[in-house]
């Protein structure tokens, strides 16, 4: 009885740390399908975005005198402003554009923001802090948890409603949805899509901002965390079915648990493991979990 | 003009012209700016040429670069190496094989460094190694543990200024057994490479003799970010002892992580195997309670190792960390080694570097055996210190045994030099 007590403690807190993982590949995940979704761009530069997050953070957190709620709203606003600078001076020359340019361009911009990085905050590796407050474990007796991540998900979850709910239950949400099915209609009713396109990618890069944050919390910020995460992104978004939010959630939750699982019992195939789900999942739905007809969809 | 006509418009010949003769200057100009750059400034007397290798971007590295530049900077101040000024190369291998391999062979060929240093990383130092046996120009000391580095795929001009993978693995559990600090059921994390595997095979001999087991255990890839999954499992394997055969930034999250889980205040001890000032301080509050060992500490009382760290600390502004004191021991070796041969020659400066014994700033006697180039120097055992218990902020580590038997630290030799002359 003993035994299979602890076998549950240890499959149940894989499951926690697994879903700890996966929600934040949501996050990031939601943002790309985001941009994929409303403007039809695989934006390269987004795992970029992902990192700048945390960094700026830290460069916050150091300004602020260790103020580290004041440095990662920060971190995460400026990340935000920039991406949305970067839409206005860049992405809106694009649109419309073939995907390989934009692929280029925005792979080619990616670059540069891990080289301005490189430059101004160097190539080191910045460990992990505990958020204040959150650095406390939960003894349940049988098991104990970190309670930052119990607090990752539960940010996950909330960000993700209010995304729902800003989709569903809103005129602007009403107008990216509609975008998304037919942009040149849309546009015949007068209304002018170029600050829909300007707020939904600036959404995208708070989510791969905000993701970014939550893995400085239990892992750390290096120049290259972008880099890894971004073939990852591509595995999610395709395997979840291309421009899905729900797809690419699944998909997430599914690579952050299986990863977490795999590390526990062969570490060794860590790597090897999202694309081996991916080609399964492939064989199985040629469109991915959820390829749908259009985009933005559930 | 419609947009279809601004994709398909043809560019004038004289654009073409611009840009071809706007290529060619800048062309030039990078040539004449790359030359003067690598063949460095000129010196009057042709320069020694030291060339620096390694992952920057990783904990531990940029503080050893560190001490091969004091150890280059006294040099100079002394008048330079066989009256010829010292010049460094410094470049980085992104923790790519293909780049090391890249860059040492930039080092060598182009550059035309007489000693390189710096590589840690197994397989990259491996590859690496494979240059310099292919080249058989110049000399190279590697920080990788790896045995195979001066053994089977081993070469007379590589030099291993570590042995930690043989030497630690024993001294480290036997002590902190024999003191009754640590219980008896060990996890064991390591690195997925030759380095890892070399650990956790040395472990595995180590344990029975200090009737303690091996109740689990994880290879890891190199980068792995998430400890988590093994922490948990290590604890419900039982193991009251995790012991980690990783380095660098793995070490850091490692501990990072088994903090944020209670591990410790579960009752499980954490010992690093090759611990360090900057991976200590990259811990945080979170090294305090754990073990390990390293290659040198500050705390010593040798005026030398004093007067290392005061200098370090004025050139760098950071602490030293061992790895900072081997590049430095390792570089005045050589240095001191080429001043009795009188030449830069590796024939002549290779013998002059073998089983010769010195005491820069570790208080025992050391020296790259003969037999296989490897550094027999003893491992400081240390335990992370609470910040309560911190004299000073960076006086994280308490020592606990610094051995100074170095006849304890030999192992077998079995090297072969293909290329020896």
């Amino acid at each position: 009885m003993k035994s299979e007590l602890i076998m549950f403690a240890e499959i149940l807190g894989q499951l926690i740390n697994g879903l700890c993982i996966g929600m934040i590949y949501a996050a990031v995940s939601i943002g790309f399908t985001l941009n994929f979704g409303l403007m039809e761009v695989v934006n390269c530069a987004h795992g970029a975005f992902y990192m700048l997050g945390p960094v700026l953070s830290i460069y916050f957190i150091s300004l602020l005198a260790g103020n580290i709620w004041g440095g990662v709203i920060c971190g995460i606003f400026l990340t935000t402003l920039i991406g949305l600078a970067t839409e206005l001076i860049i992405f809106r020359r694009l649109y419309g554009k073939e995907i390989l340019q934009f692929f280029v361009m925005t792979f080619g911009l990616s670059l540069i923001i891990v080289e301005i990085v490189k430059i101004f905050f160097g190539t080191r590796y910045y460990p992990s802090f505990p958020l204040p407050g959150l650095d406390f474990t939960v003894n349940l007796g049988f098991i104990t948890l970190s309670a930052i991540r119990l607090f990752i998900p539960l940010v996950v979850a909330i960000v993700l409603l209010l995304l729902h709910l800003l989709l569903h239950k809103t005129d602007i949400g009403l107008i990216i949805r509609a975008s998304t099915q037919d942009l040149q209609l849309l546009q015949t009713f007068g209304i002018n899509v170029k600050p829909i396109f300007t707020f939904v990618f600036s959404l995208g890069i708070l989510l791969a901002a905000l993701g970014g944050v939550l893995h400085m919390s239990i892992i750390g910020v290096y120049p290259n965390m972008g880099d890894a995460l971004l073939m990852l992104l591509f595995v999610i978004v395709v395997a979840g079915g291309l421009g899905s939010l729900l797809g690419a959630f699944i998909m997430s939750l599914i690579i952050g648990v299986s990863m977490s699982i795999f590390t526990w019992l062969i570490p060794q195939l860590i790597n090897i493991v999202p694309y081996t789900i991916m080609i399964v999942v492939l064989l199985k739905w040629p469109r991915g979990i959820r390829g749908k007809r259009s985009v933005l969809e559930y | 003009m419609t947009d279809l006509d601004k994709d398909t418009e043809k560019i004038s010949r004289r654009t073409w012209l611009k840009v071809a003769t706007g290529t060619a200057v800048g062309a030039a100009v990078a040539a004449g700016a790359a030359y003067y750059l690598l063949k460095g400034a000129p010196t009057g007397k042709e320069a020694v040429k030291i060339g620096w290798v390694s992952t920057l971007g990783m904990v531990g590295f940029e503080r050893a670069l560190g001490g091969v530049q004091l150890a280059v900077n006294e040099q100079n101040a002394k008048g330079g190496l066989l009256d010829r000024p010292v010049i460094m190369f410094i470049e980085d291998d992104e923790a790519d094989g293909a780049v090391g391999v890249r860059k040492i062979t930039k080092l060598i060929e182009e550059n035309g460094c007489d000693l390189t240093i710096g590589s840690g990383i197994d397989a990259i130092s491996l590859a690496e190694a494979a240059v310099v046996r292919n080249l058989r120009r110049h000399i190279n000391i590697a920080y990788c543990a790896n045995i195979d580095i001066v053994t089977k795929l081993c070469s007379y001009h590589n030099f291993a200024n570590s042995n930690s993978g043989w030497v630690t693995a024993r001294q480290l559990p036997m002590y902190l057994h024999d003191e009754g600090l640590i219980g008896n059921k060990f996890y064991g994390i390591f690195w997925d490479g030759a380095w890892g595997r070399e650990v956790g095979a040395c472990l595995k001999v180590c344990l029975p003799d200090i009737d303690s087991e091996l109740v689990g255990e994880s290879y890891v890839p190199m980068g792995t970010t998430d400890y988590s999954p093994i922490l948990l499992s290590a604890k419900a394997a039982g193991a009251n002892v995790i012991y980690t055969g990783i380095f660098s930034d793995d070490c850091v999250r490692c501990a990072k992580q088994f903090d944020e889980f209670g591990l410790k205040e579960a009752g499980i001890d954490l010992v690093i195997q090759n611990t360090e000032q900057d991976i200590g301080e990259g811990i945080g509050d979170a090294i305090g309670g754990t073990y390990g060992s390293m290659g040198w500490y500050y705390k010593t009382e040798l005026a030398s190792s004093q007067k290392f760290y005061e200098e370090y600390v004025k050139l760098n502004h950071v602490f030293p960390s061992s790895w900072a004191a081997r590049s430095y021991e390792s570089v005045k070796f050589y240095f001191e080694a080429v001043e009795r041969a009188g030449s830069l020659d590796p024939k002549d400066v290779i013998p002059e570097m073998e089983d010769h014994p010195v005491q820069y700033v570790v208080p025992v006697d050391q020296r790259f055996r003969a037999c296989d180039h490897r550094f027999i120097t003893p491992y400081v055992i240390v335990k992370g210190k609470p910040p309560a218990e911190r004299e000073e902020p960076e006086n994280i580590y308490e020592i606990l045994n610094w051995p100074t038997n170095s006849a304890e630290l030999e192992y077998p030799c079995n090297a072969i030099f293909p290329d020896k002359p």
